[in-house]
């Protein structure tokens, strides 16, 4: 996972609402679309999000692999998407 | 007093928006959890919310607005309304109601955003209070929450927009009124340089060749400069526009944008630059930019009633001259003070931006590792 240590959060904000609007399990191929970055480097963030437990990656009988957010990436999504809420609205975080 | 009446119509209408609050509902439900909910409402439904204390500040057109007032009352807690508008609406208004017969215009300019506001405020606002019972809290969802950042970020890159837009126009107006005084100054002035029958053509030749260089090179170097900024700015309200429309309604617009959390990180970033460019504008502080309209309006008035009116006894000319050079020096200082506490509110936002941005950085990380 080298230069991993700190990944770009916008890529990782677009995994997050790729997965949050598909509103279930979403094919690979068309997450990595959707996330806007090319495949190794996708596999390395996925890669990523799984070893935090935000990601879960299932491999169907139907040989496609499908990405689903788990209930702790839902509920960090949610958390974070209200923490940037309060600082775009000018209030202090947390507060 | 017939030149000074549409200002004292105006006045009058101005006095009875400030008054009338009619009232559009009471419950029993808390006055947090009613402007919660209302605000929420309006948003969800597309419109333009800014949440204070004790009131919601919604706005309607590019003119009319409304002030949504949320208190306790002996029977519960009270929804009035008030008529308002938009900062450009009251340029209009203020401007207008001070500058002779236009304070006519001002009077019914006045009388259109008060019934736009009210149509407003019966028609829509009183809808939406009949749709649940009020006090209802928002759905505590990431959709909710989607919706109502995203319509935040939309109003302030509207706002940043609007105010960018016009300090172009306010500069090239500027620009404008310099170039007539430049044609006059020459006009007047290159025939009594040059006495002879070739004074007055040449004059008049010199003093509308360097008008109209100074307004097309002038108006062209501001348009320059500002077009990239405001289409920038504009672009950005747009995107957050249909952001916004897409989380409110589940159904993305074709090529619309769809990431609600990345346009958030975004506006998270920008949001200072918006405020920075809102809190440069004159007008988003009334009270100064009124002050220094009196200013400069009454200061060129009387100084050009002292230099012109030479029928005037001479002491009571001196005396309007001072008055007007008095006022102006008044407006220099309103502008100098304005600029200095904005520079001083500009560094301590700064500041304030750079440790919520590494505290926010640091927090991100934190929830996304567990």
């Amino acid at each position: 996972m080298a230069g991993m240590d700190r990944p770009d959060l916008y890529v990782i904000a677009r995994i997050l609402d790729g997965l949050w609007h598909a509103n279930g399990p979403m094919l690979r191929t068309h997450l990595q679309v959707a996330s806007n970055v090319n495949y190794d480097i996708f596999s390395r963030y996925l890669e990523w999000m799984q070893g935090k437990g935000l990601v879960s990656v299932e491999d169907a009988s139907d040989s496609h692999v499908r990405v689903a957010l788990t209930a702790q990436g839902a509920e960090a999504y949610r958390k974070v998407v209200q923490w940037i809420n309060e600082v775009v609205r000018g209030r202090a975080p947390g507060a | 007093m017939i030149v000074f009446g549409g200002a004292l119509l105006t006045l009058v209408v101005l006095v009875a928006w400030f008054l009338r609050k009619p009232i559009l509902a009471v419950t029993s439900a808390s006055p947090e959890a009613v402007i919660r909910d209302l605000a929420f409402r309006l948003r969800a439904t597309g419109h333009w919310v800014k949440e204070r204390e004790d009131r919601l500040d919604v706005r309607i057109d590019s003119l009319s607005a409304l002030r949504i007032h949320v208190h306790g009352g002996p029977n519960g807690t009270e929804v009035r309304y008030e008529v308002s508008a938009t900062p450009s609406g009251w340029t209009v208004v203020l401007v207008s109601a001070g500058v002779g017969y236009f304070g006519y215009a001002s009077v019914l300019v006045s009388l259109l955003i008060h019934f736009r506001s009210r149509r407003f405020a019966r028609d829509t606002v009183g809808q939406l209070l009949r749709l649940a019972p009020l006090g209802t809290p928002p759905p505590a969802d990431v959709r909710t929450l989607l919706v109502v950042g995203l319509s935040e970020a939309e109003r302030l890159a509207t706002e940043a927009f609007e105010y960018e837009r016009e300090a172009k126009q306010n500069r090239i107006g500027i620009l404008l009124f310099g170039a007539v005084i430049l044609w006059a100054v020459v006009f007047a002035g290159l025939p009594i340089l040059l006495p002879g029958p070739l004074g007055l053509p040449l004059g008049t030749a010199a003093a509308t060749a360097s008008a109209v260089a100074l307004a097309v090179a002038g108006a062209s170097i501001v348009t320059v400069r500002s077009n990239p900024r405001i289409r920038e700015l504009q672009q950005e309200a747009g995107l957050y526009a249909a952001a916004r429309a897409f989380e409110a309604s589940g159904f993305p617009a074709p090529g619309g944008p769809r990431g609600g959390l990345e346009l958030l990180l975004r506006a998270a970033e920008r949001s200072s630059y918006w405020r920075e460019v809102r809190r440069r504008h004159m007008w988003h502080d009334p009270v100064t930019g009124f002050v220094v309209f009196l200013f400069a309006y009454g200061g060129s008035l009387t100084v050009a009633l002292g230099a012109g009116m030479d029928f005037l006894p001479l002491p009571l000319r001196v005396g309007l001259l001072a008055t007007g050079v008095t006022m102006l020096l008044g407006m220099w200082w309103s502008i100098r003070s304005w600029r200095r506490d904005v520079r001083k509110e500009d560094e301590r936002d700064r500041a304030d931006w750079e440790a919520r941005r590494q505290a926010l950085s640091a927090e991100l990380w934190k929830i996304l590792s567990g």
